[in-house]
């Protein structure tokens, strides 16, 4: 049987496109700006404010896009599902690059070595772990897995645990006082960065539907 | 500044040719026809004006019918246009009921069933049948035994009527469009119900024309009055026992005639005869236009 | 989620999978129900029509009946109030209860059934008369003859389908001469005056404009309080708009005998059907995407 509506179709996947490319750019971006904080690479911040153009020009035309696709076409069932998560991820995505840079900014006002052994390897476990939970948001939204956000939530949990350790490293007084509040920023950026792909997977499960049960042979 | 472009003036007649030809060539056709049609017609009306409008009077309307070698001054068609009266009113009460509900019959009730295949199908046998076999069948079945009568002619005149008024009301019946029906069932009628109620009322100015048809052309009958009316020239008020006369039985007796008298006599009840037809459509169109009052 | 159990006939080769709907948990809770579908076919003389419909009819709520040409909704919906006898050599396997009581046993009278189940059609259909005598109709054939309470029926009536105002100083004006909107409102009426129980309603609006369809739906809604109404459209965005419950119909078809039936794919609350449809079939109509 013909499908009907193809122009409608590509119109979404489309709209699908822009999106991925959106998480692709906070994805990349997180892991090089934890790179940067730890390295003290100040290069890394003009790449990320540049990028910060491109996604402030990007969001709006999602959005837009978006708006066309309900106005005109009545979406319902997984198309409206599809649209309004998009609209409700875009600024999440938004905010989360905002995060990055400031992750990234943070690497002028430190260097590397001010940081104590025990808190730098806490930094880079809590940067590897966000990194893994945005690419498992990616993958969840890609794959419309509506399983990911339990998975997520369990991570989320890690992030916790370690953003206490941090913060609990930090009171311990071992570092200078600015290298400190520097990083106690950094700590809640992290959590917060996690906080949003947890919530990101939990629009997918929005998204992907109710589970279907498989009807009796 | 406005470029004026030399354009073709565009041309959406029919292109020349043989279709513009053939055109042209049937719609004269068309002329001619209605022409030829119509123009006979009006010889008809206007010589029987001419000849009959002379003797009309209202003595010519109510006196007896005189022998026929009185001159035409004498006398008129009293009893012939009594008799006529008679003869199709009584035909018309005994056939057009029963048209209509072997009509009725037919549409709503019957479907495919063998009965109504039978009716049908003998319904459309008579209209063919030659009145004046109508009126032999009369006289054996009914004269033979009882003797002539205006009875036996109106009987004869309502078998030739039945025929039309089934198929005109069974036409008309079939126009009313099945909507209106199942309105009618979904509010919890009856099939009676609705046939009498929403299908009879809708299709009423159709049957009552197709009636009024079937008695204009009853009114001019003569072949099935020969053998049952056994014209005469007396009035008979009871139309149950003995001869009787019609208007169209006197013209066939007074065109036979050679007297002047009586022919003179014979166009007066033509033109007589067209009138009352023609006053039987003006009531038909009337009837009609009254019940279709809710159709517009 | 619960699934309706489902007995093939083996002379329909119909595969199981697809002939099972998918009916969620809460169409089986709350409220009355009017209608018990249970396990109905449809056939024209040996044509079948529909194939295994079940499923429940709540009161005071608007269901919707919705899906392609051929699959069967109108034929489910007149077999509610036996408007399918009317159509030679139609008949009925199963059985539909209405509270409580089967439709389709031989003692019951098809006309006592029209008069608690009424019907509204997808072309307006007035009687050729009076304004007042369409409306009076039913309550006349009913034995209704005091002159007074006809006259109150018609206006209660005539306001109950908003149409009152309108037409108050024309009574006795033709029927026929109406708008659309107007008409199918005066046949709205017309129903109503026999004040039933159920009003079933067969695309009463793809014959109008979108403001007279504005209107009924109006009316659909505020009536429903007091009656139960099942609605086939055609337009999902109707479906949407008016009903609490919608079914969803489609067309199987059999490849080998090439045959086609109706069947009833997947029933329950009108978001849930819209929002996150359960059944891919139901999920690639109400997208569009397929009929």
């Amino acid at each position: 049987m013909v499908e009907h509506r193809q122009e409608f179709q590509r119109e979404l996947e489309a709209i699908e496109a822009k999106v991925i490319e959106l998480f692709a750019m906070v994805a990349e971006d997180l892991s090089g700006a934890t790179r940067a904080l730890l390295t003290g690479n100040n290069e890394m911040l003009r790449v990320l404010n540049e990028r910060e153009q491109v996604i402030d020009a990007l969001y709006p035309e999602i959005e837009e896009l978006v708006n066309r696709e309900i106005l005109l076409q009545a979406p319902v069932a997984s198309d409206l599902r599809f649209l309004l998560s998009v609209l409700r991820i875009v600024p999440e995505l938004e905010r989360s690059h905002d995060l990055v840079v400031q992750i990234a900014s943070r690497a002028n006002h430190i260097l590397g070595d001010d940081l104590s052994p025990r808190s730098r390897g806490l930094v880079e476990r809590m940067g590897t772990l966000t990194s893994e939970m945005w690419r498992q948001a990616v993958d969840s939204w890609y794959q419309r897995d509506r399983s990911a956000a339990v998975r997520l939530k369990e991570r989320d949990d890690e992030m916790d645990e370690l953003h206490a350790s941090l913060i609990a490293e930090l009171a311990s007084g071992r570092m200078a006082l600015p290298v400190t509040m520097e990083m106690t920023l950094v700590a809640r950026f992290y959590e917060r960065l996690a906080a949003h792909a947890v919530n990101i997977a939990r629009r997918v499960a929005y998204l992907a539907g109710p589970p279907k049960e498989q009807p009796a042979e | 500044m406005a470029v004026v472009a030399e354009q073709q003036q565009l041309d959406l007649r029919e292109p020349k040719g043989w279709r513009r030809t053939s055109n042209r060539i049937v719609t004269w056709l068309m002329v001619l026809a209605f022409v030829v049609v119509v123009v006979p017609l009006g010889f008809v009306l206007v010589t029987t004006v001419v000849k009959g409008a002379s003797i009309i009077s209202w003595q010519f309307l109510t006196s007896s019918i005189p022998p026929n070698v009185a001159p035409a001054d004498i006398g008129g068609m009293g009893p012939a246009i009594v008799g006529t009266i008679e003869i199709t009113a009584l035909a018309t009460i005994m056939a057009v009921p029963l048209g209509i509900l072997g009509a009725i019959y037919l549409n709503e009730y019957g479907g495919k069933n063998w009965l109504a295949a039978l009716i049908g199908f003998f319904s459309d046998v008579m209209t063919g049948v030659p009145s004046i076999i109508m009126g032999l069948f009369i006289f054996t079945i009914w004269v033979l035994h009882f003797g002539f009568s205006g009875f036996a002619g109106a009987l004869a005149l309502g078998c030739l009527m039945l025929p039309i008024v089934i198929r005109s009301t069974y036409e008309m019946l079939r126009l009313v469009p099945n909507a209106l029906r199942e309105g009618s069932y979904a509010l919890g009628a009856t099939k009676a119900r609705v046939t009498m109620t929403v299908v009879l009322p809708a299709a009423l100015g159709g049957i009552v024309s197709g009636a009024m048809l079937a008695v204009a052309r009853a009114v001019g009958e003569t072949a099935p009055l020969l053998f049952t009316i056994l014209i005469v020239t007396t009035v008979n008020k009871n139309p149950f026992s003995g001869a009787n006369t019609s208007l169209p039985s006197q013209i066939f007796v007074n065109a036979n005639s050679p007297f002047v008298g009586a022919q003179a006599r014979g166009w007066g009840a033509a033109l007589t005869l067209i009138v009352i037809a023609f006053v039987l459509m003006v009531v038909a169109r009337f009837i009609t236009a009254r019940f279709s009052r809710f159709s517009r | 989620m619960e699934q309706s159990e489902q007995d093939v006939a083996t002379s329909t080769q119909l595969p199981k999978s697809q002939v099972q709907a998918t009916t969620s948990a809460d169409a089986f809770d709350t409220g009355t129900h009017i209608f018990d579908v249970d396990k109905v076919s449809c056939y024209y003389s040996s044509f079948r029509a529909v194939t295994d419909v079940s499923l429940k009819i709540h009161e005071n709520e608007i269901t919707a009946f919705i899906g392609p040409y051929g699959c069967g909704k109108t034929t489910v919906l007149r077999t509610l109030n036996r408007m399918n006898d009317l159509i030679p050599g139609a008949h009925v396997e199963g059985d539909i209860r209405y509270r409580g009581a089967s439709l389709y046993t031989k003692d019951v009278s098809p006309i006592a059934v029209r008069r608690r189940i009424g019907m509204v059609f997808q072309k307006p259909n007035p009687f050729p008369k009076s304004i007042y005598d369409n409306v009076a109709y039913g309550p006349r054939i009913n034995g209704e003859r005091n002159k007074a309470k006809l006259n109150e029926i018609v206006e209660r009536s005539l306001r109950g389908a908003a149409l009152w105002d309108e037409v108050k100083d024309r009574l006795k004006a033709s029927g026929l001469g109406l708008s659309g909107g107007q008409a199918q409102r005066l046949c709205i009426a017309r129903t109503l005056a026999v004040e039933p129980d159920v009003v079933l309603m067969d695309e009463p609006c793809s014959a109008l404009d979108p403001i007279a369809t504005g209107a009924i739906e109006d009316l659909m809604k505020e009536i429903k309080s007091r009656y139960t109404i099942v609605i086939v459209t055609h337009n999902m965005q109707q479906a949407t708009r008016v009903s609490d419950r919608t079914a969803f119909y489609s067309v199987l078809r059999n490849e080998e005998s090439d045959t086609r039936t109706g069947v009833l794919v997947e029933y329950g609350r009108t978001e849930q059907i819209f929002q996150d449809p359960q059944d891919p079939r139901t999920q690639a109509y109400v997208t569009g995407r397929m009929g």
